[in-house]
């Protein structure tokens, strides 16, 4: 059964992991990582704006992702967010440590079989 | 419509983070919440059901407040925006050496230790440098040095001393033959009563051919050179005047060119100045006068009578191996020349040697100078390892320190900038304290300066040897910099903010670092101690060695008679009978007689002896002596014992005296054990003179002397000497030797005024007693021991600081271990087995390190040390035994305060 500081502390140890992810493909703007990660994880996962922006503002400061500002006419401008080579590596590394700890908890709470 | 921009600036506080950035988190923020807005519009919301959804995306604002001010990396951008010339500029360095100064208030124990230690360290290379610089990187201060050559007569199997003299035909011949040179010139030291100051002094010059100045390309700063006709007899009445005895003499009046010096009595013109800077053959020197040699001093009957400097320098494209070449044939041709005399010079093993005069003149101080320096460079390297131990200590305790300011935003490069600083303040400091402390060292260095050679004295200052010193202290500087910085490197932030003791950088490696740096300084200390201890046995052995003369409570001095005034064998016998006399008379006098060997000087004549009836082997190389010309009551004066027979008496004082004694090795060498009194010698004048025949001065041996080592303790030939009544040749230069009963030193004035008495005109120059003399005979070696010692006992000082320092890190690093073996039920007493077999097995290996560098560097020990190994296997377990016990005394501490470790406060930590 998941509570909700369950669920605080795997999103803060994984947030980083989940937004880097959405912006492997392409360019994106705060909103659409947001809604990106909601329905990709069917809802079980989601963040607000008050957890989703210090994330970025975090990954931009240590040089992971570069966020510039895009103005279309008669559109509001909005701010989009790219991986940089080193959030690329970031991304990667994460990825990795994240399945082999999840294989470990696997193994370790007998999961595999449940 | 809802304005989304106005509801995130009510709720985001301005000053949470930096301005630049809030209207852009604004922007987005609200650019996030109406987007979601209009979504939930889209999906059929209504404005309260939508506006509800923008709520919920903050739940705490204060919360993300927080959570963005974490993510402001707001100083870096601040100072990442200042000029780069702003951050280097003056200001800041001011304000780091602020810093660092107060940082060393603060901790004046590290400072003063490390400033301490760096001024030991170069000291002794500051006093060594301005030696190591004159003596073996500038021994002649003239154009092109190693151009100009030293030409001499070598008899190897005869005279185990390197020869450095010539005779004038050789000087005559080497003019016509040895084409390699330029210009050649022959010269040597000469004494000359000047009369200053209403006194007349004995003062020393220099005479020489008028060529020498061109030998050296040198002029004189006033006036003008020798010309060569002063070079020739009658026209040699010219001087020149060093600039010492310029301004002595005349008050540095320019217009003394031409003026007349009275030099012995003779009247000299002075034809010129040397520059004050300039000196050649020794500080002493005072003045040039020209060398005329007469018929005489150039026929062949002088060949072989050596007793002058014969140099030349080479032309521009000819080498010193040409030279050689030459002499080898001038030796060839003259063996053919004078067939008489080839049987003789091929049984000395003549040959005529070439080398540079620089080199000739460093010979006897150069492998004591180099072991000296190579002592102070040990010295620094063992003393640089302590400040590294040091500064790598202090690094660690201050890493909180350094974590705090990288983490308030300093860069790694402004911490490094301010170890610098404070790195070049230690050195800084320590520099100027070596500086100061090497000129009182100076003093004790300027005693080993061997004749001959400008050397300076602790008065001048040396600006290459000081600069040589400066770059050393900044270079030392730097790598306590260096070492201090290691750690940002080597650690991560976080280790530094948690715990300062902790942390470790490279581990394993650094301590193995720590452990081989131990053993190289303990290596280093145990050569140095090894040689300290070799020259010091060697000292001991020349001074206890006999030397056939007793040198307590007898005083001496010299005396030059002027040949014009005492023109007549007689008047010369005259005032030596009356000076001797007058002498005796002066209370506390127990013997007084005179000499013309000194004992333990450097100055002495020597030559072939024979026996009648004496039959030389086929090949056997002519039988050396010293020839002593002495008065009655010199050997009770010197203390040198009769074997046999009588010393010299009233029947020994006329002209015709036919009497000699001789020393007990001539005698063995002649006359094996049986009687040599009444047997006859005689010694050849001329290499013509070799076989006795009607000419021949036969000499009746009167008395055995026991052996006398006149030629000082050092004297590694034992050339035996001979003595002769003065009476036989008065010869005008000697000195007296007075025992006497009190303190020799104390009649040293009456002695004056007595031969004063005689001749108001003669100065007794040159008073010392003879342990003076003696002193002065081994100062060279004797220097070259103090200073060693000291050398090894600061590095050795060193060393047991530094395993100490070591010893007590490993011990403070190995606290849970050592924590973990008491719990498990090991004993105190194992706890100090462990850290002193930790602290002795780095002492023994570096000791062993040690003993290969002593077996490598025994041969340029042995050069220079004699009656002792330079690996003498009982030196050296000695030395092994003493650094050990220093060692064992240094592992006290740090070993108890391993055995005091609280396991249970270890284990619980």
């Amino acid at each position: 059964m998941s509570t909700a500081a369950d669920e605080h502390a795997l999103k803060k140890g994984t947030a980083e992991l989940l937004v880097l992810a959405q912006l492997e493909d392409a360019p994106r703007h705060g909103y659409d990582i947001a809604t990106r990660i909601d329905q990709r994880s069917n809802g079980a996962v989601s963040f607000n704006v008050a957890s989703l922006y210090p994330v970025l503002y975090r990954l931009e400061a240590h040089g992971s992702i570069a966020g510039w500002w895009v103005e279309r006419a008669g559109e509001r401008r909005r701010r989009f967010y790219k991986l940089t080579p080193a959030g690329r590596k970031r991304l990667l590394q994460q990825r990795q440590t994240f399945s082999t700890f999840m294989s470990a908890v696997q193994r370790a709470a007998g999961l595999e079989y449940a | 419509m809802r304005d989304f921009a106005a509801h995130v600036r009510r709720h985001l506080p301005r000053a949470s983070v930096a301005d630049d950035r809030y209207e852009k988190i604004v922007d987005e923020v609200a650019d996030e919440l109406e987007s979601l807005y209009q979504a939930s519009i889209q999906r059929g919301a209504t404005d309260a059901e939508a506006w509800e959804a923008v709520l919920a995306q903050v739940p705490s604002w204060p919360a993300l407040v927080d959570a963005l001010a974490a993510t402001t990396p707001a100083p870096r951008d601040a100072r990442q925006r200042l000029p780069r010339l702003q951050r280097w500029s003056t200001d800041r360095w001011r304000q780091d050496i602020k810093l660092g100064l107060r940082t060393f208030r603060k901790d004046w124990g590290y400072t003063t230790t490390a400033v301490l230690t760096l001024a030991i360290c170069l000291a002794g290379n500051a006093a060594i440098l301005p030696s190591v610089n004159v003596m073996l990187l500038h021994p002649l201060q003239v154009p092109e040095p190693e151009r100009v050559v030293l030409m001499a007569n070598q008899y190897p199997r005869v005279e185990s001393r390197v020869g450095i003299v010539s005779a004038p035909p050789d000087y005559e011949d080497r003019l016509r033959y040895v084409t390699a040179l330029d210009e050649q010139a022959l010269y040597n030291y000469a004494g000359e009563t000047i009369e200053s100051g209403g006194l007349p002094t004995h003062m020393l010059g220099l005479i020489a051919t008028p060529s020498l100045l061109r030998v050296l390309q040198v002029t004189p700063a006033w006036g003008r050179a020798f010309v060569d006709d002063e070079g020739i007899p009658g026209n040699d009445r010219r001087v020149i005047l060093s600039d010492g005895l310029w301004r002595e003499l005349y008050g540095g009046d320019p217009a003394v060119v031409g003026k007349t010096l009275r030099l012995t009595g003779r009247d000299f013109t002075i034809v010129g100045v040397f520059a004050a800077g300039f000196s050649f053959g020794g500080p002493e020197v005072r003045f040039w006068v020209p060398l005329a040699l007469d018929a005489r001093q150039r026929s062949d009957e002088r060949r072989h009578a050596n007793g002058w400097f014969s140099v030349g320098r080479l032309k521009p494209l000819a080498s010193i191996a040409q030279v050689q070449e030459q002499l080898k044939a001038l030796d060839a041709a003259n063996r053919a020349r004078f067939p008489q005399m080839a049987p003789l010079l091929a049984s000395t093993g003549h040959y005529t040697s070439v080398a540079p005069l620089g080199d000739v003149l460093t010979r006897g101080v150069k492998t004591p100078l180099m072991l000296v320096w190579g002592a102070a460079l040990s010295v620094l390297f063992v003393g640089v390892i302590n400040l590294g131990h040091l500064a790598l200590a202090r690094s660690r305790v201050r890493l909180h320190e350094m974590g705090t300011r990288l983490a308030i935003g300093a860069r790694p490069s402004d911490i490094v900038r301010q170890l610098l600083v404070e790195g070049w303040i230690i050195a800084g400091a320590g520099t100027l304290l070596a500086l100061i402390a090497s000129r009182w060292l100076a003093r004790l260095v300027s005693a080993a300066r061997p004749a001959g050679l400008p050397v300076p004295t602790a008065a001048t200052f040396d600006a290459d040897a000081s600069l040589v010193i400066v770059v050393l202290g900044v270079l030392v500087g730097a790598l306590i910099a260096v070492i201090s910085a290691l750690p940002l490197y080597t650690t991560r932030l976080g280790a530094m903010l948690k715990e300062t003791s902790r942390s470790e950088l490279r581990g394993r490696a650094s301590r193995t670092a720590r452990r081989t740096l131990i053993v190289a300084q303990m290596a280093c200390s145990f050569v140095l101690l090894v040689g300290a201890a070799v020259l010091w046995m060697s000292v001991r052995t020349l001074l206890a060695s006999e030397l056939g003369v007793k040198i307590d409570n007898v005083i001496t001095g010299s005396i030059s008679l002027p040949r014009q005034r005492y023109s007549s064998d007689d008047d010369a016998r005259a005032f030596v009978n009356r000076s001797l006399e007058a002498i005796r008379r002066l209370p506390g006098v127990s013997a007084a007689g005179a000499s013309t060997i000194m004992p333990m000087s450097t100055f002495y004549s020597s030559g072939p002896i024979n026996a009648e009836g004496y039959v030389p082997k086929r090949g056997e190389p002519p039988v050396g002596a010293l020839r002593a010309s002495v008065t009655p009551g010199y050997f009770e004066a010197a203390g040198t014992r009769l074997l046999r027979g009588r010393f010299f008496d009233e029947r020994d004082i006329d002209a015709n005296t036919r009497t000699i004694v001789i020393d007990e090795r001539l005698a063995r060498r002649f006359w094996g054990n049986s009687d040599p009194i009444g047997r006859r010698v005689y010694r050849p004048e001329s290499p013509s003179d070799l076989a006795p025949g009607p000419a021949t001065r036969w000499l009746t041996v009167v008395g055995v002397a026991a052996h006398a080592r006149l030629r000082g303790p050092e004297a590694e030939d034992d050339v035996p000497p001979s003595y002769v009544p003065y009476a036989i040749t008065a010869p005008r230069e000697f000195g007296f030797l007075v025992r006497t009963s009190i303190d020799p030193a104390a009649i040293a004035g009456q002695m004056r005024s007595a031969v004063a008495s005689v001749d108001r005109e003669i100065p007794l120059s040159d008073i010392r007693t003879l342990t003076e003399r003696t002193d002065l005979a081994i100062a060279a070696r004797r220097t070259t021991m103090q200073l060693a010692t000291v050398f090894a006992l600061v590095a050795v000082l060193l060393s047991a600081v530094g395993l100490y320092g070591v010893l007590t890190y490993l011990v403070t690093r190995r606290t849970h271990e050592i924590g973990v073996r008491l719990a498990i039920g090991s004993s105190p007493r194992a706890i100090v087995g462990l850290v002193l077999r930790e602290g002795l097995g780095l002492a023994a290996g570096g000791m062993a390190v040690g003993a290969i560098g002593v077996l490598s560097l025994r041969r340029l020990l042995a050069t220079y040390v004699n009656g002792v190994s330079a690996a003498d296997p009982q030196i050296m377990t000695i030395v092994a035994m003493g650094l050990a016990s220093i060692a064992l005394v240094a592992c006290l501490y740090p070993a108890r305060r391993a055995a005091n470790v609280d396991a249970i406060q270890v284990l619980r930590d």
